[in-house]
C-alpha cells in the first residue's frame, strides 16, 4: 500500500539510502525509523523528526532508481538532504572505519563526482563504485557499488552541498570478502553511530541554511491569491519576494503589500521601487 | 586560513609551487581531478552554502592570459590590461558581482604564473606609454597573499 506523500513525508529533512536490508537495520533502530512502504519497489522508513530511509537493493542502478522513486514521492514537497550509507572494501583503511566521499569515481566509464565538503571532522576518501565486489583494492580507496548510481540521481535532485556519501570500511587487503559475513554489517554501523548522528546533524543545519535562504516569501503566496498576474508577472513577482528576502528587507515588503493596488502592474511597479529605495538609502 | 578542501589538477600536482602552497595551509581533504572545471563549473551547486566553506582549488590556464580592460573601466586615457591568476574572492561584499559570477564559490587559483608574467612581458615589452595593468577583476588578487604569494612573483614584473 503507498499512502500519500504529502502526509507521509511532511517533515522530510534527510533521506537514507541504502542498499542492503542488513544495512537498513541498524539505522531503522538507530533513528527510530518506521516502515512507511512495504517492500515493492523498495521498502520506505521514517521517523516523525523528518528522516527517511529507502533500501535501493544491490548496485548503482539500484541505488539511482531508489533516490528517484523517494524523490517522486516527495516531489511536492521542499528539498530535502540525502544521504548514502553503507559498506565498502579499501585498500589500507581498518574494519570499522567511516569515510566521508570527496571524489565519487563511476569504474564503469570514469565519471567523477564531488560532493562539497562542507561536513567537516570526518575522514574523507574517494570512493570509486564497481559493478562486482574488488578483490584486489589497486587504488588508494573505498570500493562500494552503489555510490555513483546514487550520486548522479542525488545531484539532479537537490543542490550538490546537500548529497553527501558516507562508507564504512568491511573489508580490505587483511579480511578481505570471501571472509566477511553479512551479520558483521550491523556493528559495523552500530560502531559509527556518534559519526552518524553528527553527520545526520550537521546536514540538517546545512538544510535548514538552504532553506532559510530559498524559501518563498508567504507574502508571494498572498499576493497570488490578490491580484491577477500573468505568467511573466508572477515570475517578477516571485523574483522581487526573493530579493526583499535576500536582503533582509521582510518588514519593507510586508509594508508595501499591505498597500491597495489598483492592478499588479501598480504593485510590481512599487515593489521595484520601493526595493532600489532600500538598497540605495 | 583554512579551506574546506583543496582540490588539485592532476597535471599541476607535482609543481613546486602546488606543493608550497600545501605546506602554507592547514590540512585538510586533498583531491585531485582532471581538470577544475569539474569541480569549479558544475550544475547544481549552491553559492550560499559553499560561502560557508569555501574550497581551493589549485588549476592551470591555458589562454587568454593578458586581457584589454573592457570600456568604461576607469582607464580610458591610457592602455589598459587585465589578467585574473584566481577566480572569486575571500570576502562576501553584498555589492560585489563576484556574488553571482560563477556558481560555485570556491576559489581557483592558476599557479602556472610564469604563464602569465611571460604574457606580462610580452604585453609590457610592447607598450610604448604608461599603461594599467589590473589584477583584480574576478577576484581579490591581494586577499588570498599569504596563500598565493602573488605579490612576491608579480610585482617585480613592474
Amino acid at each position: 500500500m503507498q499512502l500519500s506523500s504529502a502526509n507521509v513525508f511532511a517533515a522530510n529533512r534527510i533521506n537514507l539510502v541504502v542498499a542492503h536490508s542488513a544495512e537498513a537495520k541498524p539505522l531503522r533502530a538507530m533513528f527510530n525509523l518506521r516502515t512507511q512502504l512495504l517492500s515493492r519497489p523498495f521498502p520506505v522508513y521514517q521517523n516523525a523528526e523528518g528522516i527517511s530511509l529507502i533500501v535501493s537493493g544491490i548496485g548503482k542502478t539500484s541505488a539511482a532508481a531508489a533516490t528517484a522513486y523517494l524523490a517522486g514521492l516527495q516531489a511536492s514537497l521542499p528539498a530535502c538532504a540525502w544521504l548514502n550509507i553503507g559498506i565498502a572494501g579499501h585498500q589500507h583503511a581498518a574494519i570499522g572505519t567511516g569515510l566521508l566521499a570527496h571524489k565519487i569515481i563511476d569504474a564503469a566509464n570514469g565519471d567523477s563526482f564531488y560532493p562539497p565538503q562542507l561536513l567537516q571532522g570526518l575522514q574523507t576518501a574517494t570512493v570509486i563504485t564497481v559493478a562486482v565486489p574488488e578483490k584486489n583494492y589497486p587504488q588508494d580507496a573505498a570500493y562500494d557499488m552503489e555510490a555513483a548510481g546514487f550520486y548522479a540521481c542525488a545531484s539532479r535532485i537537490v543542490t550538490t552541498e546537500l548529497a553527501q556519501v558516507f562508507k564504512i570500511v568491511s573489508d580490505n587487503p587483511r579480511h578481505t570478502l570471501t571472509s566477511f559475513d553479512i551479520a558483521q554489517v550491523q556493528g559495523l554501523i552500530e560502531g559509527q553511530q556518534s559519526a552518524l548522528t553528527r553527520l545526520l546533524g550537521d546536514l540538517d543545519a546545512l538544510l535548514a541554511s538552504y532553506r532559510k535562504a530559498y524559501t518563498v516569501s508567504p507574502v508571494f503566496e498572498a499576493l497570488l491569491t490578490s491580484y491577477r498576474f500573468t505568467a511573466t508577472q508572477r515570475v517578477q513577482l516571485q523574483r522581487l519576494c526573493e530579493r526583499f528576502h535576500a536582503l533582509g528587507l521582510d518588514p519593507a515588503l510586508f509594508k508595501i503589500s499591505d498597500q491597495p493596488f489598483s492592478t499588479s502592474k501598480q504593485l510590481l511597479l512599487q515593489l521595484e521601487l520601493g526595493l532600489a529605495a532600500q538598497v540605495g538609502s | 586560513m583554512k579551506f574546506s578542501a583543496i582540490y588539485i589538477e592532476e597535471q599541476v600536482a607535482d609543481l613546486p609551487r602546488v606543493q608550497a602552497i600545501l605546506a602554507r595551509t592547514a590540512p585538510v581533504p586533498v583531491i585531485t581531478c582532471e581538470r577544475y572545471g569539474e569541480v569549479f563549473n558544475r550544475k547544481a551547486q549552491n553559492f550560499r552554502l559553499q560561502k560557508q566553506a569555501p574550497a581551493l582549488i589549485l588549476a592551470s590556464k591555458f589562454s587568454n592570459f593578458v586581457l584589454p580592460a573592457p570600456p568604461g573601466y576607469g582607464f580610458n586615457s591610457q592602455p589598459s590590461f587585465y589578467f585574473s591568476h584566481m577566480l572569486n574572492c575571500v570576502y562576501d561584499c553584498r555589492y560585489c558581482f563576484l556574488q553571482g559570477m560563477y556558481s560555485s564559490a570556491n576559489y581557483v587559483l592558476f599557479v602556472n604564473y610564469e604563464n602569465f608574467g611571460a604574457a606580462l612581458a610580452k604585453k609590457l615589452a610592447t607598450c610604448g606609454e604608461p599603461t594599467v595593468f589590473y589584477s583584480g577583476y574576478d577576484c581579490d588578487s591581494l586577499a588570498l597573499e599569504p596563500i598565493s604569494r602573488f605579490c612576491e612573483y608579480y610585482l617585480p614584473m613592474f
